[in-house]
């Protein structure tokens, strides 16, 4: 769309993704939001929506149709059997993706911090996992949480890491 | 099942969840508690959503379909388009408030708790009655193959799938 159509300069991508991953809901579906808003209001926005939404939609739905009507079929039980463990695995590693660059960022901002980032994903983890406890209210209440304990920016790593520990660690680096 | 209830626990879930899998602890919680779905119910919906093309939060189209038919479908769809129009309200207000601390604070907050969030349901996934050690180990290799970024995850489910064979028929 930047480079074939020109209808988007490069400035305006990264602003208008970096607000998709606040809002709520797919990401991209946002994104599709605020590009058909730009380039022609509310029909726009209903172009792009439908354009990203029907065909993978539809052929999302089909696969399960298709997909629900031979579940029952034995070998494709059996064939289950070994996609459904798979798709655990998958949460494990989006979970993975997604920690990845808050541990990083935790890790360069010194001890406290990485402490902290680890406190938070195994206490959530722990009051869904086995309080149950309800995920937005959990989320809500750790989002509050983190205003208030990621909320000053800490000095940079170095400086924290000399505070916390004089001897420093290969964190440093 | 209630209809409207039904559609309410989708919207939840989209509203105060990010990205495409955000939105799949709260369903779980709350569709498991009202018994109308099962653990192995969203393993086929994150299943089917991550070999289709388009964004790959369309599995709850999926468990739409597999919990509650083509109306599933239709409360599915409906619950997944309504909460990104308030990116329209992000961006006429964010600007506004995005050099306060607390704000950063609170979206690093509330990411760190997705990513707890999204350990306690695929806890209880790997969990579920009916898979054993042999379970344990496709959903291990999963993760190993899928962390390396080299192995399409269509090509890895479709190994799960095979192993699935070989070792359950």
């Amino acid at each position: 769309m930047i480079v074939r159509h020109k209808w988007l300069t490069d400035e305006d991508y990264v602003r208008m993704w970096a607000l998709c991953t606040l809002a709520p809901g797919i990401n991209q579906l946002a994104f599709a939001t605020l590009i058909g808003r730009k380039l022609a209001g509310w029909p726009g926005i209903a172009a792009t929506l439908g354009g990203l939404l029907v065909p993978s939609g539809l052929i999302t739905t089909l696969l399960t149709v298709g997909f629900t009507a031979i579940q029952g079929w034995p070998p494709f039980q059996a064939v289950l059997r070994g996609v459904i463990p798979a798709t655990a695995g998958l949460m494990f590693m989006v979970m993975v993706n997604m920690g990845r660059p808050l541990v990083k960022e935790g890790f360069r901002e010194g001890q406290i911090r990485l402490i902290m980032t680890f406190a938070f994903i195994v206490l959530v983890g722990a009051m869904i996992g086995l309080l149950k406890l309800p995920v937005i209210a959990v989320l809500l209440v750790a989002a509050a949480l983190g205003g208030v304990f990621f909320k000053a920016p800490l000095p940079p790593a170095k400086e924290v890491e000399a505070a916390v520990e004089p001897t420093g660690t290969e964190e440093e680096k | 099942m209630n209809p409207l209830i039904y559609f309410l626990i989708f919207l939840k879930a989209s509203l105060f969840s990010t990205g495409g899998l955000g939105n799949l602890p709260s369903l779980h919680q709350d569709l498991l508690a009202n018994g109308w779905a099962t653990e192995a119910d969203f393993g086929k919906a994150v299943a089917v959503g991550q070999i289709t093309p388009g964004p790959n939060g369309l599995w709850v189209l999926a468990l739409g379909y597999i919990t509650y038919g083509w109306l599933g479908v239709l409360f599915a769809t409906l619950a997944i388009i309504i909460p990104p129009f308030v990116v329209l309200l992000v961006a006429a207000g964010y600007q506004k408030i995005e050099h306060f601390p607390a704000v950063r604070g609170f979206i690093r907050g509330l990411s760190l708790a997705v990513v707890g969030s999204l350990l306690a349901t695929a806890s209880s996934l790997i969990s579920a009655p009916g898979i054993d050690w042999k379970g344990y180990i496709v959903a291990a290799l999963t993760v190993v193959i899928g962390l390396t970024n080299r192995v399409h995850v269509i090509f890895i489910l479709a190994g799960a799938g095979v192993a699935g064979y070989i070792f359950f028929q």
